[in-house]
């Protein structure tokens, strides 16, 4: 196994609350930070939806996905990108996320995921 | 090069789109379970696929004959064996998989 470290995109494409997707993909972004891995995450599809401020999922009886989110930055994960095409197709502006957000604009979109070593899909 | 995996019916899923969005000119795409149906023959995913310059598209042989597709897929879109599943995912740098 080389030591090189390798460059890791999490891609999120699902809403927050309608399967563990979510949980397990920040699961992995926390492991992968804690080990001081060179991570980008992508928020694409329904996945933006993740990003919307003002969550309160105790009263669905989940934990909040969007604190987690918060969280991340701790671990040196301090921007989001996303996919600025999914946000105009749910006519959402960045400025009703929360986070630093790079957007994407769709020529961009291709060359930055396949800038990675490996993609995980959440 | 990227191998992008697509599961899911074109008329069920966005998954289909968005990987056509996010690909590069020159990746490898492989249609499986469900995602056989983008392959028909005339349909929009389909000529969506062929237009795309340097795209290749394969599609996973048994997931097509499950579905009795055989006869109905497009010519630029190549049937593959689980094998060579195995062979491009190791070729490509890394596998994206849209469900």
């Amino acid at each position: 196994m080389s030591d090189a470290k390798k460059k890791l995109l999490l891609i999120f494409r699902h809403g927050p609350y309608g399967n563990k997707l979510s949980r397990a993909g920040l699961d992995v972004a926390l492991a992968a930070a804690a080990f001081d891995q060179d991570i980008n995450t992508l928020f694409m599809d329904d996945g933006v939806w993740q990003l919307l401020p003002d969550q309160s999922a105790g009263s669905i009886d989940s934990k909040n996905v969007h604190s987690t989110l918060q969280s991340l930055p701790l671990y040196d994960l301090e921007s989001f990108h996303v996919d600025s095409h999914s946000l105009a197709a749910r006519r959402l502006e960045p400025a009703q996320l929360d986070g630093q957000l790079v957007l994407l604009e769709p020529a961009e979109l291709a060359e930055f995921i396949d800038s990675h070593d490996q993609v995980l899909s959440f | 090069m990227l191998l992008h995996t697509v599961n899911k019916s074109p008329e069920s899923s966005d998954a289909l789109s968005s990987c056509l969005r996010a690909a590069l000119p020159g990746a490898l795409i492989l249609l499986l379970e469900d995602g056989v149906y983008a392959a028909r023959r005339g349909s929009p995913s389909a000529e969506q696929m062929a237009t795309l310059s340097g795209l290749h598209c394969y599609a996973l042989r048994a997931d097509v004959e499950a579905r009795g597709l055989q006869k109905l897929v497009a010519a630029e879109i190549e049937l593959i064996e689980y094998a060579d599943f195995v062979r491009l995912s190791v070729e490509c740098h890394a596998v994206q998989s849209w469900y």
